[in-house]
């Protein structure tokens, strides 16, 4: 079978050929070992059919009639080949069909499964970029943390030596102030009439004996926090025990200096006595007279400032009075309107121009600052048990007391933010020339003790927000970045400190301060911080 | 059901002073009770602490941290208002302004805006009466300063949709001065859901512009005077057909027969024709017999708050009266008496009659260098609005003033009054007008703050006059026995609360 091989060979080589063409190349081959009567596979039945009826209508001899015998065996026998070969070649065929699909099939999930595999890789190496990436950026955030607090360190620090300078140059003060008030005496006690010598020294002897006997409570209680806040405190005394200051040491020095300073230098009864009265009314009615306008912020202080510098009262007697005067202009005004923002800038102003012409003044004010809102020290008295929580203490913290009756939680919280709201327009008032002896930077510096010392209670929240909302503002613009991190401290301690006590009135607070960083009310200028020039109320009339 | 509203009413006023007086104890008290309860909540508290420690290089002073939380005294307030709520009206009165399911737009801008942290009394029990369906009509009386504006205010900026730009609610006011102070305090209070606001008065000459070329009113809220709202009704540039609720504020004056009863009632009928179940709510801290009768006819189906006359002058404001030989000496007692020893006064308002009084008055404070506003008759329009306006941002101390401004003037940093002129009753002598007297009153003691009120009385018609009002309103009103006299003054402001 020559033939069959040869086919073979034909075939593989058009592996590719379609079947048709397989089925034409087979007949060509084919024709060779046919006779010339066939000519093609196709035509042979066609052929077969035509010629035998023809041949037998005629008539043939023997001879003729055997060949035609053979003829047609060998067309049966070539016939027979023929389709013995094409069912081999069939045969074949399908098995070639069968092997191409079989490697296509191979050929496609190899293919897939490289995709797999690249898919696979770079999956993993996605991962590692972004673990490198990661542990770049964490790296970074932990250079920038270490940066900042090296900052805040070295803020923290300035405002530890500054305090400290601060503290030498009071104790410096102090002594040449009592010198001089000394002097001031012995100059009064040679020129001046004897009468008011011995009024003062009665009064001296009686502010005295009432100190003695009144105050043996007050004292005790400085002394307990003093100790309490140098964290030594296993002596307390039984009449405030139980009860927890939270203050920042620098704090509490400065507000027990200045409160010695009063105690020393003005009697206690000085509201009684009849000799200053005319004083204190000349005062009161100089500052009750001031508005938010710049003239009268000018008259007004300019008054003050021949008051205090008078000849006829004593310099530290004028000055408590003044600082008294100024600063309970919160109980005679609706500190809730929106009008006692501009008052108490007004009052910033004037306060600050006093204080510059009369540097006494700044103690005095501050320590009646810290009489009557110990937040503004800032402090913050913590009654440990229900035993603490007496009358006592709900003074001691700055409670009023009217008719026997202690005032209500919401008028006290209401004087805590007025005072706070005064003491953060007096330090960030500003006049071009004059320098402020307690400005912003002690702004900075209480809201950095606040924040380091106090707890986070209802009345630091209100506290807080009052001075935030009065200060904010300049501090935003001094400071900056800076600023931003304070409230980012808010936010992220305080706010949350607050929120776990939870109650209702805790949820105004927290609100307040919430909706304080929200809205960046920092960026607002407080209202009234600028004094009105021109009032038609005076042009117009008359 | 007037009777039943008005008995809690009276109830509470009384219990509040008392009430808030025993607060601190009671909150003692009740500090003791929770502080076990409280005292779970505290480590956490500590571990924040910490935390705002850890910030900082100063050495933790916080080591042997508080037991309990920090005494808040603030719970005595639920006390206080649950007494009210057991005074069993068909309404729960609201304790807090959350209770009133306000938008949270509303509430910030109470909160933060007004700076108000609860409910007033009356806008506990009325604030529910309004917000409520089915939207009952409500009168409702109450005294001076205690807070009924933001009751009509925040009912009208709660029942309005933000979302439709027409008409739903009008406000109508005795004068412009009002009508004006009422949409400033609904801006404020507004100031974050979006609401607009117009203001239906009279427009100033120079900025006169014919009706016909005026734009259909689009915003929520209107507030007018009654000659403009008609105006603006009659003319078609404000539909009605929308609104939902329609406020008098001074309501006793709005439907008084000599008042603009006739405006008021064809405003209302206009309003009901065209929106059908439109809520009508009627304020004022004084309603006389006949008002009230006639309300009480308007008003057939509505809730009814009212206070007996003789209950009406508030507890906080001190009156005096002071007997004075002639004008000048008036002037004399105001700036050498009162104003000496009131070293707590914040602002004042002198109502006086005459405009010679006026200057007078106002040339003798100035030169004493008090900062003085003054309203008199030859001020146009403009002008006399900044005047009102300057006094109200604080920057002047005294306003000098005729009755033009008793009514609603609402003035925080006001706690004395002077009546250098009584008021009187116009065309009569010696006929005093009782309910222009209350107003001025209500001027001093905003919000129950204290306050002093003195009377000026010249001549034996003032004294009739005086003796009238103490009468009408049975309250005997002290004497400041000798004009000449510092002592007497300065006992009398103590009293007050004003030195």
């Amino acid at each position: 079978m020559r033939v069959e091989d040869d086919d073979e060979d034909d075939t593989e080589d058009e592996d590719d050929g379609t079947s048709h063409g397989k089925s034409w190349a087979l007949v060509a081959k084919g024709a060779r070992f046919s006779c010339n009567d066939l000519e093609s596979s196709d035509s042979e039945d066609e052929l077969d059919g035509q010629v035998a009826p023809y041949r037998l209508m005629e008539k043939r001899d023997l001879a003729k009639s055997i060949l035609l015998e053979l003829e047609r065996e060998h067309h049966l026998k070539v016939q027979e080949e023929v389709r013995n070969k094409l069912a081999s070649l069939e045969v074949c065929h399908q098995n070639e069909i069968q092997r191409t699909i079989s490697a296509f099939a191979r050929l496609q999930k190899y293919a897939e499964s490289r995709k797999e595999i690249d898919r696979r890789l770079d999956v993993h190496f996605q991962r590692r970029i972004a673990e490198v990436l990661d542990k770049h950026l964490s790296m970074v955030q932990r250079d920038h943390e270490q940066k900042s607090q090296i900052v805040e360190r070295r803020i923290r620090d300035d405002a530890a030596l500054e305090e400290a300078k601060r503290k030498e140059q009071a104790v410096k003060e102090e002594k040449l102030r009592q010198e001089r008030a000394r002097q001031e005496a012995e100059a009064r006690q040679k020129e001046a009439a004897k009468l008011a010598a011995e009024a003062r020294k009665t009064a001296f002897e009686a502010a005295k004996k009432e100190a003695a006997e009144k105050e043996a409570a007050e004292k005790e209680a400085a002394k307990l926090r003093d100790a309490a806040a140098s964290q030594s405190s296993p002596n307390s005394q039984n009449n405030i025990a139980g009860i927890k200051v939270y203050a920042d040491k620098y704090a509490l020095e400065a507000e027990s200096r200045r409160r010695a300073l009063v105690q020393n230098q003005v009697p206690e009864n000085i509201h009684l006595s009849k000799e200053f009265s005319k004083y204190d009314r000349q005062i009161a009615k100089s500052i009750s007279k001031l508005m938010p306008t710049t003239d009268s912020v000018r008259a007004r202080a300019s008054e003050l400032i021949k008051a205090l510098d008078g000849q006829d009262c004593p310099r530290p007697i004028s000055c408590y009075l003044f600082a008294n005067k100024i600063i309970s202009i919160v109980k005679s005004r609706n500190t809730k309107d929106k009008t006692f923002g501009n008052l108490a800038f007004a009052c910033g102003y004037v306060m600050l121009l006093v204080t510059n012409q009369v540097p006494d003044a700044m103690d005095y004010l501050l320590a009646e600052f810290n009489r009557v809102c110990i937040y503004t020290v800032p402090k913050h008295l913590h009654a440990l048990n229900a035993q603490a929580r007496t009358r006592d203490y709900y003074k001691l913290i700055g409670y009023e007391e009217e008719n026997e009756q202690l005032e209500s939680t919401e008028s006290y919280l209401t004087y805590v933010v007025a005072y706070v709201k005064l003491y953060a327009a007096m330090i960030q008032t500003e006049i071009k020339g004059v320098r402020h002896p307690h400005g912003l930077a002690e702004g900075w510096k209480w809201l950095a003790m606040f924040l380091n010392s106090l707890p986070a209670t209802t009345a630091t929240a209100c506290a807080l927000h009052a001075f935030l909302k009065m200060a904010g503002f300049a501090l935003h613009k001094k400071y900056g970045s800076q600023f931003m991190k304070i409230l980012d401290v808010i936010s992220r301690c305080f706010l949350p400190a607050l929120k776990e006590q939870g109650n209702k009135m805790q949820a105004e607070a927290v609100n307040n301060l919430q909706n304080y960083l929200n809205d960046k009310i920092y960026l607002e200028e407080p209202e009234g911080q600028y004094l009105v020039q021109q009032l038609l109320s005076k042009e117009l009339f008359m | 059901m007037a009777d039943k509203a008005a008995s809690p009413e009276k109830k509470s006023w009384a219990d509040l002073e008392e009430e808030e007086e025993a607060k601190a104890k009671a909150a003692a008290e009740a500090e003791a009770a929770s502080s076990s309860s409280s005292s779970s909540a505290v480590p956490a508290v500590d571990e924040q602490a910490k935390q705002i420690e850890a910030l900082s290089l100063a050495p933790a002073v916080e080591d042997a941290a508080g037991e309990e939380g920090p005494p808040l005294l603030d719970d005595s307030d639920d006390s206080q208002i649950q007494a009210v709520t057991s005074g069993g009206t068909v309404y729960e009165s609201a304790t807090t302004f959350e209770d009133l399911k306000l938008s949270p737009e509303l509430l910030k801008g109470l909160h933060d805006e007004m700076g108000f942290s609860r409910p007033s009394k009356i806008q506990a029990i009325t604030l529910p009466m309004i917000l409520t369906p089915p939207y009952k009509d409500l009168v409702a009386q109450a005294h001076n300063g205690s807070g009924k504006t933001t009751c009509f205010v925040l009912g009208m900026l709660s029942r309005v949709d933000p979302q439709r730009r027409i008409p739903q609610a009008i406000c109508i006011c005795p004068t412009r001065e009002l009508a004006q102070q009422n949409k400033a305090v609904l801006m404020r209070m507004g100031k974050f859901t979006g609401i607009t606001c117009a203001c239906a008065i009279p427009p100033a000459q120079k900025d006169y512009m014919p009706i016909s070329k005026m734009a259909p009113i689009t915003d929520q809220i209107v507030i007018g005077t009654s000659g403009t709202l008609i105006k603006w009704i009659t003319h078609k540039k404000l539909a009605t057909r929308d609104i939902k609720i329609l406020v008098f504020d001074e309501a006793d004056h709005m439907l008084a027969e000599d008042g603009f009863r006739s405006d008021s009632e064809r405003i209302m009928r206009d309003i009901q024709r065209s929106a059908g179940g439109c809520q009508v709510l009627l304020f004022s801290a004084t309603f006389n017999e006949r008002v009230k009768d006639f309300v009480t006819k308007v008003i057939r189906d509505g809730n009814q708050i009212f206070v007996k006359k003789e209950e009406l002058t508030l507890e906080k404001v001190k009156q005096y009266k002071v007997q004075i030989p002639d004008e000048s000496a008036k002037i004399e007692v105001i700036r050498d008496k009162i104003f000496e020893f009131g070293q707590k006064v914040g602002q004042v308002i002198i109502f006086v009659r005459t405009k010679q009084s006026t200057k007078n008055v106002h040339n003798a404070l100035t030169r004493e260098d008090y900062v003085c506003s003054s309203i008199q008759g030859s001020l146009d329009q403009s002008e006399r609005e900044k005047i009102i306006q300057e006094f109200k941002d604080g920057y002047t101390k005294v306003l000098i003033s005729t009755d033009v401004l008793a009514r609603g003037f609402d003035q925080a940093q006001v706690n004395l009054v002077i009546n250098y002129d009584m008021p009187i009753k116009f065309g009569t002598r010696d006929e005093p007008d009782y309910e222009v007297y209350l107003h001025r009153i209500g001027r001093a003691g905003r919000f129950g703050r204290k306050g002093a009120v003195f009377n000026l009385l010249c001549g034996q018609t003032d004294n009739v006059v005086m003796k009238k009002i103490e009468d009408y309103f049975q309250h005997s009103v002290p004497e400041v026995r000798n004009w000449q006299r510092e002592e007497d003054f300065e006992a009398a402001l103590k009293d007050a609360g004003l030195l």
